[in-house]
Order: structure tokens, then C-alpha cells, then sequence
């Protein structure tokens, strides 16, 4: 099966998108800033639902914010 | 923080003092007086029920304030809360199996232990329980970061 992995790009998108803050988005999305701070750490998976809130945020697609990578 | 790490150290500094003052209580009176002396009883139990008292009348308190200030229980909150109960088991466990284990050993050649340790026992057990909601929250909380 090999090992899972999935980055994303949040914290790239928000300064894309003009420096949004982590509050900023977390309000947006509907979660707390500590969510959003573990997940650009990489320290916390998302559901499916909050990963498209995230995306549809900045106007991308869902695989545009995450990637996922296997090292099989 | 998160106002659910807030709530929980809060909940906890309630259950130290609580902890602490039933704890004294005995020291100060001496366990086996409680089966004579009704005011020490009395006040074993009204320490008992004010300290379930402190702890419901703080969590509406904090849950008001967070409604209030829009405070969200996110997924991420919800997952990590998930452990808490783990945590509150296995203390009260672990409480109970240390009243088995020594109460055995100390009155094993009576037969019989004294009428206070029942009430100790399940004093103990809420105490141990309410004070791991607030202990295990935070432990939940340190082991996601």
C-alpha cells in the first residue's frame, strides 16, 4: 500500500488571496484558527466537506489545496 | 488556546480545590470520625455536592460566553474530544482498583472494612471522574498539537 501522505497549499493560497488571516479564513470555513494553523502544519486531515469549503473559498478545486502522495 | 482548553483548565483549578478540600477535611478530622461526628458528615457531603455545584454552574457560565462570542466546537475539536472519555475511564478505574487493592490489604483479617469507605469510594469516583473531563481535555488537546 505504501505510506499516505497529503500536503496542501493554504498557507500559499491565503497569501495569494491577499494575506487573508488564519481567523479570517477559519470564519469563513467554519472551523477554529487552531484547526487552520494544524492543518497547514500538516497535523490534521480535514473531512471531505471542509476541504471543499476551503477550496471553494479561494475559488479552486479541491486538488488544488491538497495533494496527495504516496510513496508505492 | 481554544476556549475548550480554557474551559477545561478552568474546570480543573475547580477540581484541585475541591479535591484539596475534602481531602483536608479528613485529614484534619480524621477518617473514622465521620462515623460518629454528623456534623463532619454533614459537611463531607455539603463539600461534596458544592464542588458538582462549582463545576455545572462554570461549564454554563463558559457555554453562555461562548454562544455569546460565536465560539465554534469545530470537527477538529470534536475529534480530539472524542478522547476524553478514555481518559475518565481509565482514571476511575484505576482509583477503584487502588481502593480494592489497599483496603483488602488493610482489613483483610476482619472481614469486613469500616462504613465510611464506601462513601469515600464513591466520592472519590465522581471527584475523579469530573476532574479527568477537565485533565483529560487537556491531555487530548497536548497530544493532537
Amino acid at each position: 500500500m505504501g505510506t499516505d501522505e497529503v500536503k496542501n497549499r493554504i498557507r500559499r493560497l491565503r497569501f495569494e488571496h491577499g494575506e487573508v488571516t488564519q481567523e479570517e479564513l477559519a470564519r469563513r470555513v467554519g472551523c477554529t484558527r487552531q484547526a487552520i494553523i494544524a492543518l497547514e502544519q500538516g497535523k490534521y486531515l480535514p473531512s471531505v466537506a471542509l476541504a471543499f469549503r476551503i477550496a471553494r473559498t479561494f475559488g479552486v478545486t479541491v486538488e488544488d489545496v491538497f495533494q496527495y502522495e504516496n510513496d508505492k | 488556546m481554544t476556549p475548550q482548553q480554557r474551559r477545561a483548565w478552568y474546570g480543573l483549578a475547580i477540581g484541585i480545590v475541591w479535591t484539596l478540600a475534602i481531602v483536608a477535611l479528613f485529614v484534619i478530622k480524621g477518617a473514622t470520625a465521620f462515623d460518629k461526628d454528623t456534623g463532619m458528615r454533614v459537611t463531607a457531603y455539603a463539600l461534596f455536592v458544592a464542588g458538582i455545584l462549582a463545576y455545572v454552574a462554570m461549564m454554563y457560565v463558559t457555554g453562555r460566553k461562548m454562544a455569546r462570542d460565536g465560539v465554534i466546537q469545530d470537527e477538529r475539536d470534536r475529534l480530539i474530544l472524542r478522547r476524553v472519555p478514555v481518559y475518565q475511564m481509565f482514571a476511575v478505574i484505576l482509583t477503584l482498583a487502588v481502593w480494592m487493592v489497599v483496603l483488602t490489604e488493610t482489613y483483610s483479617e476482619e472481614g469486613q472494612i469500616p462504613i465510611v469507605f464506601p462513601d469515600l469510594i464513591f466520592f472519590s469516583a465522581i471527584v475523579v471522574n469530573i476532574v479527568f473531563g477537565s485533565a483529560g481535555t487537556l491531555i487530548a488537546y497536548w497530544r493532537a498539537r
